[in-house]
């Protein structure tokens, strides 16, 4: 691992300690608008009907909000196990090209390291890292940056969980599940409405979803799931 | 048991998922097709739950529509403000008004 011959614009490559510091900085306000997000996750395992051990588990197994909540849906539905592992795989797909354009900073990281960061990989420390990376242009650095955001992100998010967890029974007249899921699903869907294609792919699969909940095994997910991936994709090429 | 299984497999496969493209760097790329295709799994995925948990699992109640009309509430919301927190507030603020009257 070579350091990158230095122009004289080059920042200065901060220790291991302070470059893991500066990541979770970077985190904290991403941590803070989440939190509430992780506590209501954790108040939908308390109000479901999944055990609270399993359901907590969710948090550090799939660690994924939308494969959470995808997941505790079904389980409360009744749905088959295979179709619940393939809901949450197909939430999760994005997790791949993360990683995909997170790999050629890491390729010089042990395998151990790789591992680790590469369980972390989520929506935020993946934006974070990213932007950073533009930014440092020191691989080692990088990493150490990485970790620092990425770390704080899991224990903040598993410490949201276990909160509303715990919290989630007292508050549930207030604060009913069935209006707050639909709600934070809703806060989440918007901003990615950005195009039109991304439109058509959401209506698409709302619209399927519906007479879908009739299907056997609680399979009507994935089938919405699917029909609005190919609406989007379709409608690209129209526009294209 | 089943439900950690489920979990199990569910977190073993998700792992693959993210460190899938890491051990094969500079080996292998994802096709095309399937990155474009992946652009449309957010927006699908949260659409169909959207509506898969405003579809009444039994006989439609009062509460229902009182539903739809808060989560049709804090859309416009996140469509105008952006705002996560706004976007929940709102919803709740309207469900919580709409409890006060003779229908709830």
């Amino acid at each position: 691992m070579a350091a990158p011959a230095t122009s004289h614009v080059a920042p200065v490559a901060p220790g291991a300690g302070r470059a893991a510091l500066l990541g979770m900085r970077a985190m904290l306000p991403l941590l803070a608008a989440l939190a509430p997000y992780g506590i209501v996750i954790g108040a939908a395992v308390s109000s479901s009907d999944v055990d609270a051990a399993a359901g907590f588990s969710s948090s550090w197994l799939l660690y994924g909000g939308t494969a959470q909540l995808t997941a505790i849906r079904l389980f409360d539905a009744g749905a088959a196990a295979v179709v619940v592992v393939a809901t949450i795989l197909m939430v999760n797909t994005r997790l791949l090209f993360y990683g995909a354009e997170l790999a050629p900073h890491w390729a010089g990281a042990s395998r151990a390291w790789k591992i680790l960061a590469s369980y972390l990989i989520v929506d935020p420390s993946y934006l974070v890292a990213i932007e950073h990376n533009t930014s440092q242009p020191d691989r080692r650095t990088q990493r150490h940056f990485y970790i620092g955001a990425a770390g704080l992100l899991w224990l903040g998010w598993l410490a949201a969980n276990a909160t509303g967890l715990l919290v989630g029974q007292r508050v549930a007249g207030l604060f009913p599940i069935e209006v707050l899921m639909p709600l934070m699903l809703t806060a989440m869907l918007a901003p990615k409405l950005a195009d039109r294609p991304a439109v058509v792919a959401a209506a698409t699969a709302g619209a399927v979803a519906v007479p879908a909940t009739l299907l056997p095994m609680e399979s009507g997910l994935l089938v919405a799931g699917v029909a609005g991936i190919a609406a989007g994709v379709a409608g690209q090429r129209q526009t294209a | 048991m089943t439900v950690w299984l489920v979990l199990l497999a569910g977190g073993v496969g998700s792992f693959a998922l993210r460190g899938a493209m890491v051990a094969l760097w500079g080996r292998w790329t994802p096709p095309g097709w399937f990155d474009q295709a992946t652009r449309y799994v957010a927006p699908a995925m949260l659409g169909g739950l959207v509506a898969a948990t405003l579809t009444p699992q039994r006989a439609p109640a009062p509460s229902d529509a009182m539903a739809l009309l808060a989560v049709a509430v804090g859309f416009v919301v996140a469509r105008r403000t952006g705002s996560f927190g706004g976007t929940v507030l709102a919803g709740l603020a309207v469900w919580w008004v709409l409890q006060l009257g003779p229908w709830a």
